[in-house]
């Protein structure tokens, strides 16, 4: 067999074969033996049993565990058009590539190494690659354009779930769904339909969140929404280049970043606002002295594009240097915005590691070529509720009112200027206070788990998540 | 410009097909979150976000809409929310049918989550 990511393959039919190998790793101070299986699961249509979409997936399991008492944990990234490599290789699976971000000081490209904050030790990990990414293809009639919509998407991977959950006899372990970035707009959708179908989860994991497209300046071009929230992520970078004024103290970025919020939605939108109108105001010279000290990006900067959004910052906070986007601590020597060098600096350590982790380690042989990022976004439907952009809060707030006690954890980076982590904790805010939604932000980037320190912190946010979780 | 400097990009991210091993290839550059420039054009004017009020009523009409999409006649048996994939309602069908009726409508399935408390139905 041979799988295509082409929007109009379509595969004639699908089978489940896997490829299973024994592996064991050093823990926490225990030995985990486990079991990895490679292969395709066929997604069958919610209603009619028909044959959707045959799905690539890697699962870890841990040999000898309760199935009632051992969750199971579906992991994907977004894009769309992503597969799954980045959490698979780069998170809290057994094995992980050592990048040492944001120096990438390390060997290139990056060796794999056993991962002292695997999350195997707290459930199995199950990463699945969307339709038309990776190995995974739509079945006839369908083509692999079928599923490249927010709605069907969302959808044929709820029959991914469902199928993994009944072939494996999963019924009666706590499920959980941690996506990244367009996965995080997957699961709101995805934690609805699979509650909707009786299929309860115990909680979600959003890692850079999109939940309300609308709500990013960045997404629209010309930019007409305020970037104010982008301020506070340009602040925690500032700090980071010792460019801002005062500078915070040591240990102060806690306290730094709750002024740069304050300041965002205070002083800052409000001016923006007022600069967005028609008739249009000068931008208040005030308010740009005070975001250029609290940036570091200059008065000049400030006055030529007050409504500023995050390409300009990544280009004039230093001249002649470029900051990443995904990841404003990587740099390199000037050059277009439309460069990212926190990109470049990972990406062809990931897209070969896989092709030798599956085939080698795993000894999962095919003659397809898995395909890392796939060009789906191109033409992807973003359309959802009636919205040309989709707006998930509402998916979440059905989510939870389907299962209250829905557990959901919010994490994002201080340096990601792709999803700011304060324009997610105001989408998060329309769903008012729950003690069931918590957020954790990190010294990190939008794959913050690629930042040592930031890792073994988010291991121990998520073994305390799951541990309440699963009370 | 965005486009064709990102498929350069991509040009660099293959990794050979060594013996034993797979072959992997990205074919695009990441832009996550980003959406095509037609569709910019189109969403500039977005409805304002839900919230408080909105929010709930926004909840109440997916669910409706969901119920109805299954239930064209606005009843539904246990038999029939199971075979449509509304399994939650299957389940819970005893709790939801408080009529004893043998099949339920949106109100009865809109007072069970409401009354069950902690949503966003009010």
């Amino acid at each position: 067999m041979v799988y295509s990511t082409a929007a109009t393959a379509s595969l004639p039919t699908a089978a489940e074969i896997t490829t299973v190998t024994r592996q064991s790793m050093a823990l926490g101070g225990a030995t985990l033996n486990y079991t990895v299986t490679a292969g395709h699961l066929t997604a069958l249509g919610l209603a009619t049993q028909a044959p959707r979409a045959s799905f690539f997936y890697v699962a870890y399991t841990l040999d000898g565990a309760a199935p009632a008492s051992r969750p199971v944990t579906f992991f994907y990234n977004g894009g769309p058009g992503s597969a799954s490599v980045w959490l698979h290789l780069g998170s809290f699976g057994p094995r992980r590539l050592d990048a040492r971000a944001p120096l990438h000081n390390g060997p290139n490209p990056f060796p794999l190494v056993e991962n002292a904050e695997s999350l195997l030790d707290v459930s199995d990990l199950v990463f699945v690659d969307a339709v038309g990414s990776g190995y995974s293809q739509a079945i006839a009639p369908n083509v692999n354009r079928t599923f490249w919509s927010v709605d069907s998407d969302a959808e044929v991977f709820r029959d991914f779930v469902m199928r993994y959950v009944a072939v494996n006899q999963r019924d009666s372990s706590p499920r959980f769904l941690f996506g990244e970035s367009y996965g995080t707009t997957r699961t709101a959708v995805l934690a609805r339909l699979l509650e909707q179908a009786g299929l309860g989860l115990r909680g979600i994991v959003l890692l850079s969140s999109v939940l309300d497209y609308s709500n990013n300046c960045a997404v629209m071009f010309p930019i007409t929404s305020s970037c104010q929230g982008y301020v506070p992520s340009y602040a925690a970078t500032g700090a980071w280049f010792q460019r801002v004024t005062p500078q915070p103290a040591e240990g102060g970025l806690d306290e730094f970043l709750a002024g740069a919020r304050r300041f965002a939605t205070e002083r800052f939108d409000p001016a923006v606002r007022r600069f967005l109108a028609t008739p249009p105001e000068a931008p208040d010279p005030v308010v740009v002295a005070e975001a250029a000290a609290l940036t570091g990006l200059a008065v000049t900067s400030w006055q030529a594009q007050f409504n500023l959004p995050p390409d300009a910052y990544r280009v004039q906070l230093i001249p002649g240097t470029l900051l990443g986007r995904y990841d404003t601590r990587v740099t390199q020597g000037g050059g277009s915005a439309s460069n990212d060098p926190s990109s470049s600096a990972i990406g062809s350590s990931f897209v070969a590691a896989i092709g030798a982790y599956l085939g080698g380690t795993l000894r999962y042989t095919t003659p397809s070529t898995y395909v890392t990022l796939s060009n789906a976004i191109e033409v992807w439907d973003f359309s959802h509720d009636g919205r040309v952009v989709p707006d998930t809060v509402p998916d979440l707030a059905t989510a939870l009112t389907l299962n209250p006690r829905l557990q959901v954890l919010v994490a994002s980076g201080h340096y990601d200027v792709a999803t700011p982590f304060f324009t997610t904790e105001q989408d998060l805010a329309r769903l008012g206070t729950r003690s069931n939604v918590q957020v954790r932000n990190y010294a990190g980037g939008h794959m913050m788990y690629l930042d040592d320190a930031a890792r073994v912190r988010q291991k121990a946010d998520l073994a305390d998540f799951y541990r309440r979780s699963l009370q | 410009m965005r486009r064709i400097l990102f498929v350069l990009v991509a040009g660099a991210f293959v990794s050979g097909a060594a013996q034993g091993q797979g072959r992997a290839v990205a074919e695009g550059g990441m832009r996550d979150p980003w959406v095509p420039p037609a569709v910019q054009e189109v969403a500039r004017e977005m409805p304002k976000a839900k919230r408080g009020e909105d929010l709930e009523a926004e909840v109440e009409r997916k669910l409706r809409a969901d119920f109805m999409a299954a239930a064209p006649g606005g009843e539904l048996t246990r038999e029939a929310a199971q075979a449509a994939g509304l399994g939650f309602i299957a389940r819970h069908f005893e709790a939801i049918d408080r009529r004893g009726a043998g099949s339920v409508r949106f109100e009865d399935y809109r007072a069970f989550l409401r009354d069950r408390g902690g949503g966003f139905l009010k």
